[in-house]
């Protein structure tokens, strides 16, 4: 008999990760990732507004594309799989599942009003591989599991089950880190949840040598002496040592030979170089105190004063929302029992570090890395489809509370002074003060002795005997505007190189475009006539010609 | 006492305000006796401590210096202008000179407009101010911190701020225009999703025949290039730019075309935005 194998798959903001299992053994063959989503954009909003801009069933199709590719390269027969479980937050699975979106582009009742929007339900859900066009044999299952509350999605709820704290007596933290963070406080099994748009530099992005986690990024960077010794991702996404440079010039002191090039900062290296560079007074919010205002790592890299304020006020956001989940809780936030770190970033950061930037709270005293839980939960949903309908009655029992942190008086009051200490260099002994002049508690002293808890050695602990693939996505959207004059000045203005001109259509490729957060090539056009949202998947201009061929004949 | 000194170190000048009930060694300079901050308070009581309480952002103290005032028989114009608006000027001037913070100006705020609520009371109608403002959060978008230091920025430099709140619809805005006549109109988004209504409210305007010397966008995801692909409209870069925007409406008939061009002379300093 043949075997028989099932996919989970986890779409986050910053890529796509899937898993081949075999069925029998339970054991993970091989692992597929993106380096990148395949639609335009740094973050999730950029996705929504993407979707809504160009229509939810282009965009649908765009990520389907891209999820086909990706199990694809997973190296087994796709006839034989069975069952696929899928994981990520709202707005991805719904892309996914290709249901109404609209509802969680818009805040408040006006704009949903206006547009007639009825938010859907997002329950735990079986669907067919046609209903979506899933590359898989048709009798396949795929299981989506449900949202806990229209806020807060299975992502969330995949940290919380995979930290098995729901039933635990104690105080717990759990956050899964990402340009929307998702953060419960969880005591004696009531949760207080919020999310903080902490911002793609948390990722790496909108750093200017920032990058996803990939090979050859600068990941980690430790004390030795004077010198800060570099650690780089090698081929299979683990860290290795690189060099030691003088961060203030970037004099190398020590090479390693066996180094790979660096192409890259990710997120954890930005918070790496931030804390050791506050430590050693080369940062003093909002200055670098180097000669070029710069800080400088292995080969060129280097970090600018606007990264650092970047940086500084996505770590704000996290402490500024656990304040506000512990004050609105009421509980201390030294007296968390555990803090527990989801995704990839709030795996591959040190958590010393994390102490150190505020990133987590510095008197956490029992911290665990858990890595991707998102994929761990549809991997367990894999070996174990029963648990769907558990989830369910998980997600609708829980006793949760939602903070919306944007309406947050508390909130405001705190973010206030992160800008204050990012932006302006307002000393920390003043943000303390100020804490406690608004009736709230203080930040605690850094617990002196933390226990770090690391269970595997990557954020996706097995890879399989196949190993890991990095599959390129990608698409191409197209258009002949009406008036365009082929001036070329889209092309020009595209900061990416994202868009080619031939014979009148314009060309744009969706793994370079920055999306909605740029629109470069519309706002620079001068006559007007680029409009994003005419622009098409090339499959649906080709599908259209077929049809008006066949009309004409 | 040495962690303490080290921290005070990083500070740009030994400045150290005494409300902090930080002990630090050798001299802590009052903000009060600051050179600059001495120019601006007024000399004479009641006015000299209604201005001290909204320099220290004292609300409770704000609030019975002014009662005491107005006991006393003095005019509540009076007590706006020569003592409220004074304390606030100088927190503005600390602030911009890097000794005070977001907090402070806030709290500040806070303390002065109540002051002035009080007034105005006495006063039966609101008191007499340069002009009216409108800033609104764009509709479906909830983050306000950037519309709220606008509004405060506003208020502090002698405007009568109207604030629309969040989650706006355009035709409350448009209504808002109508009604109120603004020199300036402000809209902030921090989501990309919800930041096109901007040129849909200039449409709408326009649509109604209606005009506003400018429209000042700004917030998160906002950028001067979008700004600038509408008309009517000019990026703002910071919150506390907004006085200065609309002073130059006010006294030197500036337009929007002419905030595009001059922005960094009107605002005093360098922007590299529009650099």
């Amino acid at each position: 008999m043949k075997n028989k194998y099932g996919i989970a798959l986890d779409i986050g903001t910053s890529g796509i990760r899937a898993q081949a299992l075999d069925l029998k053994s339970s054991k993970v063959i091989s692992t597929a990732i993106t380096l990148r989503h395949p639609l335009p954009g740094a973050n999730v909003v950029d996705h929504l507004h993407f979707a809504i801009e160009v229509g939810r069933d282009t965009t649908h199709k765009l990520l389907l594309d891209a999820i086909n590719k990706v199990i694809k390269s997973l190296n087994i027969d796709l006839q034989n799989v069975t069952r696929v479980a899928v994981c990520g937050n709202s707005i991805q699975l719904s892309l996914f599942h290709n249901i109404e979106i609209r509802d969680l582009a818009y805040w408040g009742q006006h704009a949903l009003d206006r547009l007639k929007v009825t938010p859907p339900k997002r329950d735990a859900i079986i669907i067919t591989p046609e209903k979506v066009d899933l590359d898989v044999n048709s009798k396949a299952e795929i299981y989506i599991p449900p949202a806990i509350k229209h806020e807060i999605g299975a992502d969330a709820l995949a940290m919380l089950f995979k930290a098995d704290i729901l039933e635990k007596e104690g105080i717990f933290l759990v956050s899964d880190f990402g340009t929307n963070a998702e953060i419960a406080l969880v005591i004696n099994g009531e949760v207080y949840t919020c999310s903080a748009a902490a911002g793609p530099a948390i990722e790496g992005q909108m750093i200017e040598k920032g990058r996803l986690a990939s090979p050859g990024t600068i990941c980690d960077l430790e004390l030795a002496d004077y010198a800060w010794k570099t650690r780089i991702l090698d081929d299979n996404l683990i860290a290795q040592d690189g060099d030691e440079v003088d961060p203030s010039n970037g004099k190398i002191l020590s090479h390693e030979e066996d180094s790979a090039k660096s192409i890259g900062i990710t997120g954890t290296g930005v918070i790496a170089a931030f804390s050791l560079g506050l430590d050693n007074g080369l940062i003093n919010l909002p200055k670098i105190k180097s000669s070029d205002h710069q800080i400088h790592l292995q080969d060129e890299m280097y970090l600018t004063e606007k990264d650092i304020v970047n940086i500084g006020k996505a770590l704000g956001a996290f402490r500024a929302a656990h304040l506000t989940l512990a004050e609105e809780a009421g509980v201390l936030l030294e007296d968390i029992d555990a803090t527990y770190m989801a995704g990839a970033s709030g795996f591959y950061v040190d958590p010393l570090k994390s102490l150190n930037v505020g990133q987590i709270p510095p008197s956490s005293q029992e911290i665990y890395q858990m890595g991707n839980t998102s994929l761990a939960m549809a991997r367990d949903l894999i070996i174990d489809p029963s648990l769907l309908e558990k989830l369910q009655s998980i997600a609708k029992g829980m006793r949760s509370k939602h903070i919306m942190l944007a309406t947050s008086p508390i909130f405001e009051k705190i973010y206030s002074l992160e800008l204050a200490l990012f932006e302006q260099g307002m000393p920390f002994w003043m943000y303390n003060e100020w804490l406690n002049k608004y009736g709230f508690q203080k930040v605690a002293p850094r617990s002196t002795n933390p226990q770090i808890h690391r269970i595997f050695e990557r954020d996706i602990p097995e890879l399989g005997k196949e190993g890991l693939h990095i599959t390129k996505v990608g698409s191409i959207l197209e258009a002949k505007f009406e008036g365009c004059t082929n001036c070329m000045t889209c092309m020009e203005h595209c900061p990416e190189n994202a868009i080619t001109i031939e014979n009148g259509r314009i060309k744009v490729r969706t793994d370079l475009c920055s999306g909605m957060g740029c629109l470069k090539c519309v706002l620079s056009c001068p006559n007007k006539v680029f409009k994003y949202g005419k622009l098409l998947n090339s499959e649906e201009i080709k599908a259209i010609q077929i049809e008006t061929e066949n009309n004409t004949q | 006492m040495s962690n303490i000194e080290e921290l005070e170190s990083k500070l740009d000048q030994n400045f150290v305000a005494i409300r902090y009930n930080v002990e630090i060694e050798g001299p802590a300079i009052r903000p009060e006796n600051d050179l600059d901050v001495r120019n601006i308070l007024p000399t004479e009581e009641p006015y000299k401590s209604i201005a001290l309480a909204v320099l220290y952002g004292d609300m409770e103290a704000s609030l019975s210096n002014v009662n005491d005032g107005l006991e006393a028989g003095l005019s509540p114009v009076d007590i706006i202008n020569n003592g409220l608006m004074k304390g606030m000027d100088a927190v503005s001037l600390l602030y911009t000179k890097g000794f005070y913070f977001l907090p402070d100006l806030m709290l500040s705020g806070d303390s002065m407009m109540e002051g002035v609520r009080v007034c105005e009371k006495i006063l039966g109608h609101k008191s007499e101010t340069k002009g009216t403002t409108v800033s609104f959060v764009a509709e479906g978008d909830p983050h306000d911190i950037g519309k709220n230091l606008v509004v405060m920025f506003l208020r502090a430099n002698g405007y009568d701020a109207v604030d629309l709140g969040r989650d706006v619809p355009t035709t409350e805005v448009i209504d808002a225009v109508e009604k109120y006549k603004p020199l300036l109109l402000t809209g902030t988004a921090l989501m990309t999703t919800t930041m096109t209504v901007f040129p849909k409210v200039v449409e709408e305007l326009q649509k109604k025949g209606l005009e506003v010397p400018a429209f000042g966008c700004g917030g998160g995801s906002v950028r001067k290039d979008f700004v600038e692909s509408f008309p009517m409209s000019v990026y703002g870069v910071e919150a506390y730019h907004a006085p200065k925007l609309a002073d130059s409406i006010l006294k030197d008939k500036k337009t929007w075309k002419d905030l595009r061009k001059e922005y960094s002379k009107i605002v005093g300093e360098f922007v590299s935005e529009y650099a």
